[in-house]
């Protein structure tokens, strides 16, 4: 409980930063809703342009006058802001002891290493639930005024929902890089280029339909807005595949750490 | 009963060698001098010991259990101070000494105070904003603070000024009085031959020497630096002897031996510059084991 404490102590700042970044990108989003509610011409203007380049920015099909169309855009960016800070504070909280050579201390308490393991993913998870919840108030907010339905409020919580279990995907994922790296600067590179790279495959997997098989390998497919509105919910082969990737991710972590020699 | 002991202990990073076959064996209440040059395998056997890193092949033992696999246990009863010290920048030193203690069952604020006060060491700064050796001090009560059976001191010494070291000795030797054993790592021969009841000596990773500390000072060689006029190598042609060379108007030689007969041997000369020195790790490594 203590390394738990010490660990949410610690990621505070960032998390702040973080949660403030999050609600003005929801604001800001907003504002710019104004022009798109309820106004035809716009999405008329919408449908003109290349589908090449609304499908990169996941507007494709997406009917932007309506909280849900336009939500369904909004989703890919939270998508991948959440998604960098889960890879970056996976990466960061096993990381950081020995870049800043704390485990020097850490590692020679009178503890096992799986149990500081358990606090510091417990504490990251945590992390990423509340900033999950700082998105989701930010748009309850920036929602409000325009009368959502129980229908735009079950939409909303389904992207929440999804935007949590991508964070969790690439929260292991960078756990698993920062357990097995041989080098802090080059863990942290490695996890923001694995979500960079992992959002271009989606966007290529959209343009090209030769590349279908491609829709496995990026978890930003996994709960792509437009599919989770036409679905009204999650496809089951992806939540398998999404518990499949954590648990296998966090499996090698409590490998690999527990053995690993701190780099001093 | 032995508190440390190795078995053919031995690491390799990758292809580099760290220690090799390194067998010690510390008894309990003895205050154990590990010595040898800078990348001579210190840390890397303090390290393998805590469990920082684990062994290429070999096995240690602390207190009779493996220090591998029961290393969560061992480490209960073990005070660490590291050569560098690195801890949570942010953190107030009280925030982090209270850290510290919380990996330890029972309270030991009393503790906390009284260490803190003997090593003058305030706890309400940061430890972002602390001198190189304040931030020792720190390491010293974190290493202390649960009363340790156990002391790893690796290099101790460094960025403490004389009065602090001294009080250091002071606090380490009263808590060998009470029972409990030092490991002390150093590569400076004269704070081992105050500390310790017996030294090992470690070289390119390999134990060399294990030594009482009254042999080790019965074989003490001075490093004997003579500058003056007209000096010739002849009448320093003694027993006890080595090395001697004289070069612009400087005469340098290694002695062991009784002192007055190198005196007797200088009284006819004018002599501008005397020094007589302890060697240098490296000088006794190439003489003493000749």
């Amino acid at each position: 409980m203590n390394i738990f404490i010490r660990e949410m102590r610690d990621h505070r700042k960032g998390f702040i930063i973080w949660s403030v970044v999050i609600l003005v990108f929801m604001v800001m989003a907003f504002v710019e809703f104004e022009a798109y509610y309820d106004n035809p011409e716009m999405a008329e203007i919408l449908d003109n342009m290349p589908r090449g380049m609304l499908e990169a920015f996941g507007m494709y099909g997406a009917n932007l006058t309506t909280i849900n169309g336009y939500m369904s855009i909004v989703a890919l960016y939270l998508y991948i802001m959440l998604g960098i800070f889960a890879v970056l504070l996976g990466n960061n909280i096993i990381g950081k002891e020995e870049r800043d050579k704390t485990g020097e201390f850490l590692m020679s308490m009178p503890i096992k290493r799986y149990r500081i393991l358990i606090s510091k993913v417990a504490a990251a998870v945590a992390n990423c639930f509340f900033l999950t919840l700082v998105a989701g108030a930010g748009i309850a907010i920036s929602v409000n005024r325009y009368n959502p339905d129980w229908e735009n409020v079950k939409y909303i919580l389904q992207l929440l929902l999804a935007t949590f279990l991508i964070q969790m995907i690439f929260l292991s994922l960078g756990l698993l890089i920062a357990a097995s790296a041989k080098a802090f600067k080059k863990s942290s590179a490695i996890s923001v280029t694995l979500v960079i790279v992992t959002y271009i495959i989606s966007v290529i997997q959209s343009l090209s339909d030769s590349v279908e098989f491609l829709k496995y390998f990026t978890p930003f497919k996994y709960y792509q807005a437009s599919e989770i509105l036409k679905n009204d919910g999650f496809q089951g082969i992806y939540l398998v595949l999404t518990l499949l990737i954590v648990f296998l991710a966090l499996f090698g972590v409590f490998f690999v750490y527990p053995r690993r020699d701190m780099k001093l | 009963m032995n508190i440390i002991e190795t078995h053919d202990l031995t690491k390799y990073y990758g292809k580099s060698k760290g220690i090799e076959d390194v067998n010690i064996t510390v008894k309990q209440g003895e205050i154990y001098g590990f010595i040898g040059p800078n990348g001579a395998g210190k840390s890397t056997t303090i390290r393998t010991l805590l469990g920082l890193i684990f062994p290429t092949r070999g096995s240690a033992k602390i207190f009779g259990k493996d220090c591998i696999e029961k290393g969560h246990e061992v480490r209960r009863s073990i005070g660490y101070l590291p050569s560098e010290i690195f801890y949570y920048d942010r953190m107030k030193v009280r925030d982090l000494l209270n850290y510290s203690a919380s990996f330890f069952e029972g309270d030991y604020t009393n503790r906390i105070n009284e260490l803190s006060e003997a090593m003058e060491l305030d706890l309400n700064r940061k430890i972002e904003d602390l001198s190189y050796g304040n931030k020792k001090k720190v390491g010293i009560v974190q290493g202390l603070l649960h009363k340790p059976k156990l002391i790893m001191l690796d290099e101790p010494t460094g960025g403490l000024d004389p009065l602090m070291q001294k009080q250091f000795f002071n606090l380490i030797r009263e808590e060998n009085r009470q029972g409990a054993t030092i490991f002390f790592s150093s590569h400076i021969l004269s704070e081992v031959q105050q500390l310790c009841h017996r030294v090992a000596i470690i070289k390119d990773g390999s134990i060399i020497q294990v030594e009482d500390i009254t042999t080790l000072q019965k074989n003490n060689y001075k490093k004997i630096m003579i500058k003056g006029e007209n000096l010739s190598k002849r009448p320093f042609d003694l027993k006890g002897i080595t090395n001697l060379t004289l070069d612009n108007n400087t005469l340098k030689f290694f002695f062991k031996g009784d002192i007055n007969q190198v005196k007797e041997k200088l009284q006819p000369y004018k002599i501008e510059d005397l020094l007589i020195e302890d060697p240098t790790l490296e000088e006794i490594f190439m003489h003493y084991y000749e």
